[in-house]
């Protein structure tokens, strides 16, 4: 298999690197005392009420990773879980978290430890409610729902890469009553758990959980970098399609030498007619 | 087996295991600096990678193989992805532990649904010899009944409940309770109506060419799918590869740390 990755012309390279400076710039004023105010997400609010209501029942949470390796996506995912594993530490409630990948299995269960002994209660932790189910997605589909039933979870956090599975587990959670939250940046499964769940969170607002959780510099200040990037795609946007527009107003509709332009600007670094591209 | 190989398996087998050991001696501070710099060099190698044009050679020392696709840092891709794979292979073992210790656990404390942990002993063993043996003549069979004959209608039964859920799901959304279900509903009506034969009888007296045209539900169905939804989707995906892209540097430059951002360092 060839692992090699496409490289980056010289106008991508100077888009990263604008991009890239906006959110680390952001990010050290913030640092620096420059901590922006972010609007309430509700999705994010409502991670409190189910570990709450989880309490009240006095039965447990579940928390599913999806099936991504260890990459962002799950990184950002097990960042939620610590901060719903220390909420449940501190009202002693359970939080069992299945996992379909062994590295992440093992990741997983530090999180958890530390969470509970942060909120000095190591005692509480409990290694099997990390859960490594199956690595296989309906197996691992099939395990949850289990989990959910015998357990009869009070609230269910999904937060991760899902495929088809993503409507099984969150109507495996509707069934038993459990107060379900959702958060995916895998666009195609958002409808499901729209449907399925009480709150969703999709698109940025997914990477915005670490910050609105926390509430710390960094992360708030990436956040606020992360706007000025969309401001700055946006621009971009607009320029580009007012300028396709002027120029099929000016050539009578035929939009290939502009296209071809936009193609050459866009794909050109030094080197590449020199090797024969 | 070839005798190199078997080595190679070896030596890679006393590498990994001397590594861990090595990290687990330690201390806390020393473990922390060490997986900073390495998942900075990390990210440095895949960022250089894709930076440099094809062609770019570093004193000629390691040539591309490719001159037209390739820097000198390109033939290491492959290399680094083996290593990772190797690495989650040491961790398979620790989630298959897993597994047997809390089902382990479970029959021989006979608590309830014990009956389960012991079909998953079978179900495990059966598997990995079936695996194993597969080569086997007498083992075709029972290769071929366990994963062809079991494995994959079980799977298969799994994802047919997709169906049934859907249903369901899909009744409690479009109940028109607010504004936005009221538009998800119209939207979803829309769209499978142009899906059936009965929905597209509707507006088949419209003529299929001229303005009118555009008012079968058909045209309608492509507008709501390929305008409103594409547009919603594509800002959607700017979000998240900016967010991607603000983790990416957060996590490469180690401005989060601790329990897996806990706290800033």
């Amino acid at each position: 298999m060839d692992l090699r990755l496409e490289h980056a012309s010289v106008a991508v390279l100077a888009l990263e690197l604008l991009l890239c400076g906006l959110i680390l710039g952001r990010i050290f004023a913030a640092r620096a005392g420059r901590v922006p105010f972010i609007r309430r997400i509700p999705g994010l609010a409502a991670i409190d009420e189910g570990v709450g209501r989880a309490t009240e029942m006095g039965r447990p949470i579940l928390f599913s990773l999806g099936l991504g390796g260890l990459d962002i996506v799950t990184l950002q995912a097990l960042a939620v879980l610590g901060h719903v594993a220390r909420v449940a530490a501190r009202y002693a409630s359970r939080v069992i978290v299945p996992v379909r990948d062994a590295v992440i299995f093992s990741v997983t269960e530090e999180v958890l430890r530390d969470a509970y002994t942060a909120e000095g209660k190591p005692e509480l932790f409990q290694p099997d409610d990390v859960r490594f189910l199956s690595d296989r997605q309906f197996a691992y589909a099939s395990g949850v729902m289990g989990i959910i039933n015998r357990e009869r979870t009070a609230s269910s956090f999904l937060f991760g890469t899902f495929y088809a599975e993503s409507l099984i587990l969150a109507e495996a959670g509707h069934q038993v009553g459990a107060l379900q939250v959702a958060g995916t940046p895998s666009t195609t499964q958002i409808p499901f758990f729209i449907a399925a769940c009480d709150y969703t969170i999709i698109g940025e607002e997914y990477y915005a959980a670490s910050a609105y959780l926390t509430q710390e510099p960094t992360f708030l200040g990436s956040l606020i970098g992360q706007d000025w990037s969309k401001i700055v795609l946006l621009s971009i946007l607009v320029v580009m399609v007012l300028a396709a527009t002027l120029w099929s107003l000016t050539h009578g509709g035929a939009m290939g030498d502009f296209e071809q332009g936009v193609k050459t600007f866009w794909e050109w670094f030094p080197g590449r007619a020199a090797a024969g591209q | 087996m070839n005798l190199v190989l078997l080595l190679k398996i070896l030596s890679g087998l006393a590498l990994g295991i001397g590594g861990l050991a090595l990290l687990q001696r330690l201390r806390s501070g020393e473990r922390r600096r060490l997986m900073v710099a390495l998942t900075f060099i990390a990210g440095l190698f895949f960022l250089l990678e894709f930076v440099l044009p094809p062609g770019t050679t570093f004193f000629g020392l390691v040539p591309p193989a490719d001159l037209t696709r390739d820097n000198f840092l390109s033939s290491w891709v492959e290399v680094i992805g083996n290593v990772v794979m190797v690495v989650g292979g040491f961790a398979f073992g620790l989630g298959l532990l897993n597994l047997a210790t809390i089902h382990g656990r479970t029959l021989f404390r006979a608590r309830a649904g014990w009956q389960n942990s012991l079909a998953f002993f079978v179900a495990m063993i059966a598997m990995t010899l079936a695996g194993l043996l597969k080569d086997h003549r007498a083992w075709v069979t029972v290769h071929d009944v366990l994963f062809q004959g079991l494995y994959q209608p079980l799977g298969a039964s799994v994802f047919s409940i997709l169906a049934f859920f859907i249903t369901t799901a899909a009744y409690r959304a479009f109940r028109v309770r607010s504004g936005e279900a009221t538009l998800m509903m119209i939207a979803a009506f829309i769209v499978m109506m142009a899906q059936v034969p009965i929905g597209m009888m509707m507006t088949n007296w419209l003529p299929t060419e001229g303005w009118a045209a555009s008012l079968r539900i058909e045209s309608i169905s492509n507008w709501v799918l390929t305008v409103l939804n594409m547009a919603a989707l594509r800002a959607v995906g700017f979000g998240i590869g900016v967010g991607w892209l603000a983790m990416s540097l957060r996590v490469w430059l180690s401005l989060e740390k601790g329990s897996y951002f806990g706290k800033e360092m």
